[in-house]
């Protein structure tokens, strides 16, 4: 399973654990008395933020359009529960969207807000820009919150229904994208782009099999349907996942007019399954649970798999990257004893977009020492490249944070070494101080340093200044293909965000 | 610590060291354009050079020489380093130091080597002694050094028979530095490097030797992180360091530093008697330092504050 869809999917459990109305609230609002099933919260938050950014042209702080002198934005949010499952959520905000000085600023408005009723076998929920774009797909990302059509949010109504105890059965249909609003709201024939989806999920304790149907209408970017199929069933101790996507411009006429599937079994072949794919399909194959396991010799596993993403599959309302065709395989193996796991991974990789094409093999050491010390040493091979080292140390304590990582990218040729060291001391009453010092393929050296201060659930202030503004470089280091390049952006700045009420 | 966790823990220090190693290339030779600054220790050149108020170890005596009565008994440092870029070279040195009735007499060496047999040597002895001891660890601490600076310059004749031809020329000058900790986990310390500003000359090649004046502050907190802060000034040029070191749950140290926005780092593993050190640093012209350094100590006082 890629990074990017266990965070997703980690990041869809919190939002459905912490949204009111959530399966959390629902189980709490069913685990209280009768006479204190209605629940009324509200809360309201104002962030603020003062900045100064710095470029290189000749005046060094010389108010360019992206440095911000204040930005604020204040937010209200009410939330109402009431015995049945019926529960309401709404959020008005008003100030400036972004932190930048180019972002838009409007008056006080509906940001997000549901209605929802929910009950053990039936749940429906009329939405306004929240987070209920998913599907149960395993390993194709056929429809996400984040994805280029969804993540502006929209409106609409979502319906699931659990027909049987296998069988769930969902639609959710929403406006997205340019619609002609009223207060907030899509206003009748107002245009813009529709979606609406379908999914059927059968799922026991062995085995889960799902339908998706996807058909989006718009306006800008034209129609275009999908439909996507997957299944995991058990195979002796392991579990043979298989998803298989097909989309198509038009409607769902123009998906059936050759084949549906669009398989060509003719044309594939051992080391050319790719051939036999429709370029509009996409087929994701994973195994799990290869494992064998012994007292002295710990746990080994295996996982491997095959993926194809079309150069002509249309996934404007998921996250299936088009033009990539991988295969791979996954090995591990931890100590008996010790928190220690190996990893190997090979792949076959062919990324359209990038060019990128040949063999890859990623050896990682990942240990875990006594008092919370881990450390993580790899090493990535590419065909045609040097190979890349990276090692990496962190070390969390109730007083101190710090990691230090080292990478060499074109090992025994331009060596050029990449480092990152963040560091944070707790320094009491919510008082935080952090930096970080990293060092970006031998050339350039940048710098932040930021003082956090909490007073609990209500304030929160940051100050920070620096020469460039971190973001991922720890995980880019360590797990990406190639060290992050860094724009220098002088900068200082102060965030505060204060927060009343319950929510 | 049981067996295997000091293997896994030898092990991620030493793929640093590889890591680190790595970076560095082949060295080959330029005319210094100037002399001064050679062979500070690993520690120091992983906090950014931030070490004048530390005196971490030994090599206090290269930096501000009040630095040496945090040592101990006896110590001794040796250490090896190399770098690619603009400012090509290998150094190498050994310091070792020694406590005699309250005060610390130490002696340093070491040789930056430049290819085509240009080098720059230089030679460092000195005494430091505690003038006022409070509690807790408080101190106020002086300390001087006399210090000879050796340049091996070779020049081609262009005469096949004559061959290269190689001078040297030798200059003594002084250090002295002194360094207070009012209360224990804060030190405050000045020193100056090279106090007569000699320099050098050899024929019409000039090298010259700045005089250089360092002051900065540290905190220290109990035995698990410092951060460090030091000026220099140095030919009219200022510059600012900063440094930061974190003990881990293991004798691991993490350390960080920056100069002139040029970042270093590294990680030294702290085996009580003895100490060794993994570290890299980005240079001024360009390129990446990497070396490493390897510490004794006999009689070494508890590491409270430090």
């Amino acid at each position: 399973m890629n990074r990017a869809r266990q965070a997703a999917i980690i990041g869809a459990a919190v939002l459905l654990t912490a949204a009111p109305g959530g399966p959390a609230g629902a189980d709490a609002a069913r685990s209280e008395p009768c006479d204190t099933c209605a629940a009324f919260d509200w809360g309201w938050v104002y962030n603020s933020v003062t900045s100064l950014a710095r470029n290189s042209d000749p005046f060094p702080w010389n108010d360019p359009l992206d440095s911000v002198h204040v930005a604020g934005r204040v937010a209200a949010l009410v939330s109402w529960r009431a015995r049945g499952g019926i529960s309401l959520f709404l959020k008005g905000a008003g100030g400036a969207a972004g932190e930048t000085h180019a972002s838009a600023r409007g008056g006080f408005a509906l940001e997000q807000g549901h209605v929802a009723l929910e009950s053990a076998r039936f749940s429906a929920r009329l939405f306004s820009r929240e987070r209920v774009f998913r599907t149960s797909g395993r390993l194709l990302p056929l429809v996400s919150n984040d994805s280029p059509l969804v993540s502006g949010g929209g409106e609409g109504l979502a319906l699931s229904a659990a027909l049987a105890a296998p069988l769930r059965v969902s639609y959710t249909g929403a406006v997205l994208e340019k619609r002609r609003t009223a207060a907030g709201l899509p206003a009748p024939g107002g245009g813009g782009t529709h979606l609406n989806l379908v999914s059927i999920d059968f799922e026991t304790e062995r085995w889960h099999a799902g339908l998706v149907l996807a058909d989006t209408r718009a306006q800008d970017h034209g129609d275009a349907v999908l439909i996507g199929l997957g299944c995991g069933i058990p195979v002796g101790g392991a579990v043979c996942i298989a998803e298989y996507a097909r989309s198509a411009a038009g409607t769902w006429s123009d998906l059936g007019r050759e084949r549906l599937f669009g398989f060509e079994t003719r044309r594939m072949k051992p080391g050319s399954i790719s051939r036999g794919v429709s370029p509009d399909a996409a087929l994701k194959v994973e195994v799990l649970g290869l494992e064998i396991a012994g007292a002295r010799l710990g746990r080994i596993g295996l996982v491997p798999g095959y993926r194809h993403a079309g150069g002509r599959l249309i996934n404007r309302q998921g996250e299936i990257p088009p033009g990539v065709v991988e295969s791979y395989v996954v090995c591990w193996w931890r100590h008996p004893t010790l928190a220690a796991m190996l990893t190997a991974e090979a792949a076959d990789r062919c990324v359209a977009a990038t060019g990128e094409s040949g063999g890859m093999l990623t050896a990682a050491l990942n240990v875990r020492l006594r008092g919370g010390l881990q450390t993580r040493e790899a090493l990535l091979f590419r065909a045609g490249r040097r190979p890349t080292l990276v090692c990496s140390v962190l070390d969390e304590n109730s007083l101190t944070r710090v990691s230090a990582t080292a990478r060499i990218d074109d090992a025994g040729e331009a060596n050029r070494l990449s480092y990152l060291a963040e560091g944070a001391v707790n320094l009491g009453r919510g008082l935080t101080l952090g930096g970080t010092l990293l060092l970006a393929s031998s050339a350039n050296g940048f710098y932040s340093v930021d003082l956090e201060m909490r007073g609990g659930k209500n304030f929160f202030a940051r100050a920070s200044f620096g020469s460039y503004v971190p973001h991922s470089e720890y995980v880019m280091l360590n797990h990406g293909p190639e060290a992050p390049t860094i724009e220098g952006s002088r900068f200082v700045s102060l965030q505060t965000r204060f927060a009343f009420g319950g929510i | 610590m049981c067996a295997r966790c000091a293997i896994f823990s030898a092990a991620a220090v030493l793929a640093l060291a590889c890591v680190a190693a790595a970076a560095a290339a082949a060295a080959t030779d330029e005319l210094p354009v100037s002399f001064g600054g050679e062979f500070p220790s690993a520690t120091a050149r992983a906090l950014g050079n931030a070490f004048t108020a530390l005196g971490d170890d030994v090599t206090a005596l290269l930096l501000n020489p009040a630095g040496l009565v945090t040592t101990g008994a006896a110590a001794f440092y040796a250490g090896y380093g190399g770098a690619e870029g603009e400012a090509k070279a290998r150094d190498g040195g050994v310091a070792a130091a020694g406590r005699l009735r309250g005060t610390v007499f130490s002696a340093a060496a070491s040789r930056t080597g430049l290819t085509g047999g240009a080098a720059a040597e230089l030679y460092v002895a000195g005494a430091a002694r505690t003038l006022l001891e409070g509690a807790a660890g408080s101190f106020l601490s002086v300390g001087a050094a006399l210090r000879a600076g050796r340049l091996l310059l070779e020049t081609d004749t262009g005469c096949p028979a004559c061959g290269t031809l190689r001078r040297a020329q030798t200059v003594a000058t002084a250090d002295a530095g002194m360094m207070i900790r009012p209360l224990p986990f804060v030190s405050l310390a000045v020193a100056a490097e090279n106090l007569f500003g000699r320099g050098f000359e050899i024929d019409a090649v000039q090298v010259p030797w700045e005089r250089a004046v360092r002051y900065g502050a540290c905190w220290l907190h109990e035995n698990r992180f410092i951060v460090s802060w030091e000026r220099s000034r140095a030919g009219g040029r200022t510059s600012d360091h900063f440094g930061f070191r974190v003990r881990t749950a293991f004798p691991l140290e993490i350390m960080a530093g920056m100069t002139d926005e040029r970042v270093s780092g590294g990680l030294r593993w702290d085996g009580g008697a003895w100490r060794t050190s993994a570290v890299f640093g980005q240079q001024p012209g360009g390129g990446v330092y990497a070396g490493a350094s390897i510490e004794f100590f006999i009689g070494r006082p508890e590491r409270v504050y430090q």
